[in-house]
């Protein structure tokens, strides 16, 4: 089952558009959503939440359009504290207690007694950190099965990074959960993600189950007339010194020709090979 | 619903103190006025001031976007702003009322107790009035525009206050049971307006986006 369905979605502003925008998100997976500043996540995020009115296109939550009660299995984190810098923990407890059937007041003092947050203390208190795990804890303690997760580890340093993966790989746990992660920090997709979905200027440019993308993608670097004939290339990224190549049969190659000097691809090179290299396939 | 009522009532005990503290400077000036109803009635405007500090502050934490997320409707989160604003308003009505009879038992003046009803009458259905307009038109331009759009609604009756001033047209000339027929409309006239206020802002944050 597609915990989130997205199909051919439009979004026109003065500068900027969504463009035909369609993908899945399946349960029991991380799905990492990539690209630039400004390309589309959060747009594309805001639309599935209904934030924003899309121009055309269909979105589905659990096989449902959007509606209080599938906003009930929904956890969502943003890049920033949404709530006022003056309340504490324990408000945003009492808040949400009176917002959601589901909340587990106990859950969310676990989660804060587990990550020594300081529930007492206002917001503005805290550590950037600090803050995000409190959103962290408030989107988890009602339960949810879908987490949405939006730039959730930005500005944060890697130590808090760090353990903040490990509380959204703690909760993928259960197969039927999943999590939809945008993200520009392309180390912490590489450590959870299962899928990526890279966006540029509004479009999906691709859509790849991680270990796809390891095994079989990588950098092609030789001017070997022979075995650029049978490498499936994809891209090419033009230097001073020579070419070199996105191709997606590198296992292939490596057999083929185990000289050749052929890299597996980081999702950065990769996001570097889709919007600054020229298109060959 | 409940929660995001517990919210603002939350968020503005945090302001609570300098609320109490201009409640009193205002309460100290109507004193000294000698006129312990017209001190009580300047109380009033501080809900006015209340319900821009909701809206502030949810600009500042980008609240609206993530209300959004919640299992709510759009149109209940408008319910519990107007709640918020009006349960406030009634306090500060309370509250004035009560600080009349306070400082009119202190300064044993009573003399103004004929006007309490038709002056109570008139100030309900004029800060109703007002929260209808400031809470249409925060959800339509947002606070800081709001602030000017308020400051610019209000210049205009102080032109025609200035006019009608300078023109021959004298109170005196305006029978007494109109005068009392106003002043028992003016909380009719409060109550459409918040009603057609509320209407008009839910149509509009239906439409918005975050």
């Amino acid at each position: 089952m597609n915990h989130i369905e997205v199909n051919h979605i439009n979004k026109k502003y003065e500068q900027f558009q969504l463009n035909n925008v369609s993908f899945t998100v399946p349960a029991g997976c991380i799905v990492g959503f990539i690209g630039e500043n400004g390309a589309g996540k959060t747009t594309t995020i805001k639309s599935i939440l209904n934030c924003i009115m899309i121009d055309q296109g269909e979105i589905k939550l659990f096989g449902k359009p959007i509606s209080n009660e599938i906003k009930e299995e929904i956890g969502v984190v943003f890049d920033q504290n949404f709530f006022y810098e003056g309340l504490s923990a324990k408000d945003i407890d009492l808040i949400l207690k009176n917002t959601y059937k589901n909340w587990d007041s106990q859950l969310f003092y676990h989660y804060c007694t587990d990550w020594e947050l300081p529930v007492n203390r206002a917001m503005k208190q805290l550590s950037k950190g600090m803050k995000m795990k409190v959103s962290i804890a408030a989107a988890l303690a009602h339960h949810p099965k879908l987490l949405i997760l939006d730039e959730a580890t930005s500005g944060l340093d890697p130590i808090s990074r760090n353990d903040i993966l490990d509380i959204f790989l703690d909760f993928i746990q259960d197969e039927d959960h999943s999590i939809f992660f945008s993200s520009h920090i392309t180390s912490d997709l590489e450590k959870i993600a299962d899928r990526i979905i890279f966006i540029h200027k509004g479009k999906i440019l691709f859509e790849k189950d991680k270990d796809e993308l390891k095994d079989n993608y990588g950098v092609l670097k030789t001017q070997n007339e022979e075995i650029l004939k049978d490498a499936h290339k994809l891209r090419q990224m033009r230097h001073t010194f020579g070419c070199e190549y996105l191709i997606d049969n590198r296992q292939q190659i490596h057999q083929a020709y185990p000289e050749a000097v052929c890299d597996p691809i980081s999702i950065d090179d990769l996001m570097v090979f889709y919007v600054k290299g020229d298109e060959l396939a | 619903m409940k929660g995001l009522v517990l919210k603002d009532i939350i968020t503005l005990k945090s302001y609570g103190k300098s609320l109490l503290l201009i409640f009193a400077l205002f309460l100290f000036l109507g004193l000294s006025s000698g006129s312990p109803l017209s001190g009580a009635m300047m109380v009033m405007p501080i809900s006015i001031m209340a319900a821009f500090v909701t809206f502030s502050y949810d600009k500042l934490s980008n609240w609206d976007c993530y209300a959004c997320t919640m299992p709510i409707k759009r149109n209940e989160i408008v319910i519990a702003r107007y709640f918020v604003t009006i349960i406030l308003s009634l306090l500060f009505f309370a509250a004035s009322l009560l600080s009349y009879l306070f400082t009119a038992v202190i300064m044993q003046n009573f003399s103004e107790v004929y006007l309490l009803i038709p002056s109570y009458s008139v100030l309900f259905g004029f800060i109703m009035i007002l929260i209808s307009l400031i809470l249409v038109l925060n959800y339509k331009f947002g606070p800081d525009k709001a602030r000017i759009a308020l400051i610019l609604i209000f210049i205009l009756p102080s032109i025609l206050t200035a006019l009608i001033t300078q023109s021959d047209v004298s109170i005196a000339l305006i029978s007494e049971s109109t005068i009392m027929l106003f002043c028992m409309l003016m909380p009719m006239l409060g109550i459409a307006a918040l009603l057609l206020s509320y209407l008009m802002a839910a149509k509009i944050y239906q439409h918005k986006e975050f």
